[in-house]
């Protein structure tokens, strides 16, 4: 026990006096929260839109209005000439063009059936789809209006609507679900990155050749070793969370403590990949790139930044061996919904055996490469 | 006959792959005597040391370290031996005073005991000026003797000592080796390996490697007149000629 | 070549002297002489020596194409449904029926009570419920105007607004189905889709990843590789020698600029075959892209490594200001448009963000050289200005 006492203090005279590693730990969490919690939270809108109106009719120009009020389009360029729309799109000015036809208003006052043409720059599908979307809606409500002109002289109709109701994330703000998840990201990486990089520095400074001659036993070293890492993962996620709800002010309704719960859990998961690395690597480098290697793996199959149901089946196994899919689960779960321990124990099990089976798996990989 | 030695080695043997490094030798090592290992680079030094401190496993052999068998007892002979490397590794970013805490602790010296052993090696050694410098601040040849003090903080019986004194002025060495001495008078046996020809003249005996084999072992004063040559870089150098 | 590493030692101290009047001439001329070799030479043999390296450099634009190519999908294809009928009558069944048979919905459960709604939601099995009132089927044919509820689960705000719209377009064509005498204004979408016209994620993405994969290797792998030939002493050797640090720089990061072509092709090659990706422009001009780009990459790389002292300062800082904007502020998943302002104007410094417009242009849209004199400008001056920076403070830093 004391010989471990002696390790962790080690390990944090070195951090303390490694002013770079401060910085890592404890202002790239703050400054990755700040910059990704945009860029992830982000949702589409200010499209780059190009407007043909060939009708130039108070119809036609109520129509373009309500693309330019929606807050979606950024409406930049008017034009005249249909075929100069070519290069708008070529040159990616707009990556929306609308084309109004010459007669739309007078064919709807004569209930001929018209067409409004939409190019779109489908490079990015995600953006074009959801733009082609946004449009549908517009002209969805210019429909429904015209068509409650009709019905208000009418009597014999029964039109059915939803009334909807939203629960948990009222104000449907895309952050409160993305920054929790980026939380888990950010704790993933911190604690495997310096948990990798612990062991091979040491391997390389040489100074891991007199802890082995050290009557020191494999485990202490390496319980010595983590638990520095340990306690850094649960100052960073602190802070990340502190920072979360007084910058982002996210809501969080569930039990914090049920979360560090799971935190803990987790941690022997990234710390036993770091670990894991940690043995397998010789330099710093290939330590570094096979961690980078797990963490992008992780990141994508996660469900952080794609729905993990929206995948090809085979991603979709595929996501059931990413360890931090279940924390990015009860992470949300725990934070818009306040779910209890019922509704989160299958996630427990799994990073239980994630948690287990790595860190073991780890270990045993580290004592023999200690031989 | 069982007290008598500190280290005992029959046939001992280590390959690598198609290489032999360390080729059936046999020695034994007395209680309280500085043991040197001369030989030139790739000899098989470093490999004979790393397998008697545990670091190595022999591919066949036996070999004792104060009774202890290296096979089956690395733990128990790892509580009795200090180590110190080519490298001397010390955490450069940690003061001077804290190596030597943390290579007491990881010893499992307890705080009082630590205090005490500190104090002997700012003593023995006058690392005192440089206490709470950071290790990458002070000279090499500080660097060494602070590697050693780490060393036998918890008083080995056994020192094994891995060309240590590799790129330090002469007269860090000689003091270097008053420490040695030292040790030795107050009963510790010193297992040392080098190349460095004065060196070897301060040892008690002597063990010449040359590819992997011992090709004589004896005192200095021995092999020099067994030889009949003048010093052992002379003794050395007709051996290897062979 | 060991021979010509060690004549090509002599000449360089008169250099001043006898070229003073053409020194740009006799760099130059310099610039191919074999000592440059050597150094390229003996950083092939680290690449080669580190098996492990190796795979990584190869293996993984592969296993990144599979990754990104298959995981990053945005279409949200069904929404998952629970359904209350507090009415069960032919009229709600009908409707039920609907949904069931639309291409929006997946009924998931069949809800009895109004707490299973809570329990399920809680549970993920359904993202929205459907309650239909008991008085469903009466109020439908006499009131003029009736109503469902929809619940939403709102956690994912995204699926959510999903949701919402598909209702109100499902409801809205049930409503115009069930009243046949209204006359529906006879206005029309026609949707065309340019370029990528099954709107395939992996067309989007996949070049994409052409930029990202090159900025890692550049940058990460250079910036490591000088600071850790300063960490293990080598580069003071090679400073002795008469070598000068513009040779240094450019002997180290030529390998790297191969390895990284390397894998720009297979990156290339991969979205061919095994995503479709369309190919509609010329090859080698994207190549020359790809060598502007490289340029500016490795700048940044060699701009990192003459700034910081060790390895793993390196290897992090690279990371994150080269590998992080590069997915992140590149506009590679993330439309920069829709970014916060300050965020838009630090992605005009990220050179993967006028890479990605060439990739994307050369290939999805077939256009040529006349569309990309800006970012084409912008990546040469970006990699001048930050190895123009990097020679100087090279020395000082390794002299320091």
């Amino acid at each position: 026990m004391r010989k471990i006492i002696h390790i962790v203090k080690k390990e944090f005279i070195q951090i303390r006096r490694d002013p770079a590693m401060i910085r890592i730990i404890f202002l790239i969490p703050i400054v990755q929260l700040l910059i990704l919690g945009y860029v992830v939270s982000s949702e589409v809108k200010n499209i780059q839109t190009v407007i043909c109106d060939l009708d130039n009719s108070p119809t036609s120009r109520q129509l373009i209005d309500r693309v330019r009020n929606s807050g979606y389009f950024n409406v930049k360029y008017f034009e005249r000439r249909e075929n100069f729309l070519y290069d708008y799109l070529n040159r990616s000015k707009a990556s929306v063009a609308i084309v109004i036809p010459a007669n739309m208003s007078r064919n709807l006052a004569k209930n001929i059936p018209t067409e409004i043409q939409i190019l779109v720059d489908g490079v990015d599908s995600n953006t074009s789809t959801i733009a082609l979307g946004y449009i549908a809606g517009i002209l969805e409500s210019f429909l429904a209006e015209k068509l409650a002109q009709q019905i208000q002289g009418g009597t014999d109709v029964h039109l059915l609507t939803p009334n909807i109701r939203i629960w948990y994330n009222q104000d449907l703000k895309f952050k409160n679900f993305m920054i929790p998840g980026l939380i888990v990201f950010l704790l993933t990486m911190v604690t495997t990155l310096i948990s990798a990089m612990g062991l091979v520095r040491e391997r390389e400074i040489g100074t891991l050749e007199q802890l082995l001659v050290a009557p020191i036993k494999k485990h202490e070293l390496l319980i010595g070793k983590i638990i520095p890492f340990a306690a850094i993962g649960i100052i960073v996620v602190t802070l990340a969370i502190a920072f979360a709800k007084v910058w982002y002010n996210i809501p969080i309704v569930g039990n914090l403590g049920l979360f560090a719960l799971f935190i803990i859990i987790y941690l022997f998961t990234t710390l036993g990949i770091g670990l894991f690395v940690s043995a397998s690597a010789s330099t710093q480098q290939q330590a570094m790139f096979m961690t980078f290697f797990f963490i992008i793996f992780f990141m994508f199959l996660s469900g952080f930044l794609f729905q993990v149901e929206n995948m090809p089946k085979v991603p979709q196994y595929l996501s059931y061996f990413d360890p931090m899919r279940y924390l990015v689960i009860v992470v949300r779960e725990l934070f818009i919904k306040g779910a209890s321990l019922k509704y989160l124990y299958w996630q427990g099990i799994a990073l239980m055996i994630f948690g287990s089976t790595i860190f073991s798996f780890a270990v045993l990989r580290f004592q023999r490469r200690m031989k | 006959m069982e007290n008598e030695f500190s280290v005992k080695v029959q046939e001992l043997t280590r390959t690598f792959g198609d290489f032999v490094a360390v080729d059936h030798i046999s020695f034994q090592v007395y209680k309280g005597e500085i043991f040197g290992f001369l030989g030139a680079n790739g000899a098989g030094k470093t490999t004979t040391i790393k397998m008697l401190c545990g670091l190595l496993m022999p591919t066949s052999g036996t070999a004792y370290v104060s009774d202890f068998d290296i096979y089956k007892q690395t733990e128990e002979i790892k509580q009795n031996i200090g180590y110190m490397s080519q490298k001397f590794s010390l955490y450069e970013d940690l003061t001077v005073e804290e190596n030597l805490e943390f290579y007491g602790g990881i010893y499992g010296l307890n705080n009082h005991e630590l205090k005490i052993a500190c104090s002997q090696a700012v003593h023995s050694t006058g690392l005192g000026d440089h206490l709470h410098k950071l290790t990458r601040d002070i000279p090499l040849g500080w660097k060494q003797r602070l590697a050693l003090s780490c060393a036998i903080m918890h008083q080995p019986k056994i020192l094994f000592l891995d060309e240590p004194t590799g790129g330090v002025d002469p007269i860090s060495r000689r003091n270097f080796w008053s420490l040695i001495y030292d040790l030795a008078d107050g009963g510790t046996t010193v297992f040392v390996t080098t190349h460095y020809m004065d060196e070897a003249e301060y040892c008690n005996r002597l063990s010449i490697m040359h590819d992997g084999k011992i090709i004589a072992i004896g005192s200095p004063r021995e092999l020099k007149q067994s030889y009949q040559k003048e010093s052992i870089e002379d003794v050395f150098i007709d051996l290897v000629k062979k | 070549m060991k021979n010509s590493s060690t004549d090509s030692i002599a000449p360089s101290d008169g250099i001043s002297a006898l070229h003073k009047g053409n020194a740009l001439l006799y760099q130059l001329d310099e610039f191919m002489k074999p000592r440059i070799i050597a150094i390229v030479q003996k950083e092939f043999l680290h690449i080669i020596r580190d098996p492990r390296s190796l795979v990584i450099v190869f293996l993984m634009p592969i296993i990144m194409v599979l990754l990104y190519g298959y995981a990053i999908t945005f279409d949200i294809k069904e929404i998952q449904l629970g359904i209350l009928d507090e009415n069960r009558t032919p009229a709600s069944r009908e409707l039920v029926q609907k949904l069931t048979s639309s291409n929006y919905f997946k009924i998931m459960a069949d809800l009895q009570s109004r707490n299973e709604i809570e329990e399920g939601m809680l549970q993920r099995r359904f993202v929205a419920a459907l309650v239909i009132p008991v008085d469903y089927a009466k109020k439908l044919k006499t009131e003029p105007q009736s109503q469902v509820q929809l619940i939403v689960d709102g956690a994912n705000s995204n699926t959510a607004t999903v949701a919402i719209n598909y209702a109100k377009s499902f409801f809205m064509m049930y409503s115009l189905e069930m009243n046949t005498q209204i006359l529906v204004p006879p206005l029309e979408l026609q949707p065309r889709i340019w370029y990528n016209p099954d709107m395939k994620s992996a067309h989007f993405i996949v070049p994409g990843l052409v930029a990202v994969i090159m900025m890692l290797i550049c940058t990460l792998l250079t910036s490591i590789t000088i600071t850790r030939e300063r960490e293990s002493g080598t580069m003071e050797q090679i400073l002795v020698s008469p070598i000068r640090p513009y040779e240094i720089i450019f002997g180290k990061i030529a390998p790297y600029v191969i390895l990284a072509l390397i894998d720009a092709i297979i990156v290339v090659v991969c979205a061919r075959i095994i995503f479709g990706v369309p190919f509609r422009g010329n090859p080698l001009l994207l190549l020359l892209f790809c060598v502007f780009y490289v340029y500016a990459s490795l700048s940044l790389g060699v701009f990192i490594s003459a700034r910081v002292k060790t390895q793993q300062v390196a290897m992090i800082l690279a990371q994150l200001t080269t590998t992080l904007p590069a997915i992140m502020l590149s506009g590679f998943i993330f439309p920069i448009i829709s970014l916060p302002i300050v965020l838009q104007i630090i992605s005009y410094l990220v050179p993967a963000k006028y890479f990605l417009t060439i990739i994307r242009g050369i290939m999805l849209k077939g256009i040529g050289f006349g569309y990309f004199h800006q970012p084409a400008i912008f990546l040469l001056a970006f990699g001048t200005v930050l190895l123009l920076a990097s020679v100087n403070r090279f020395k000082t830093n390794l002299e320091g």
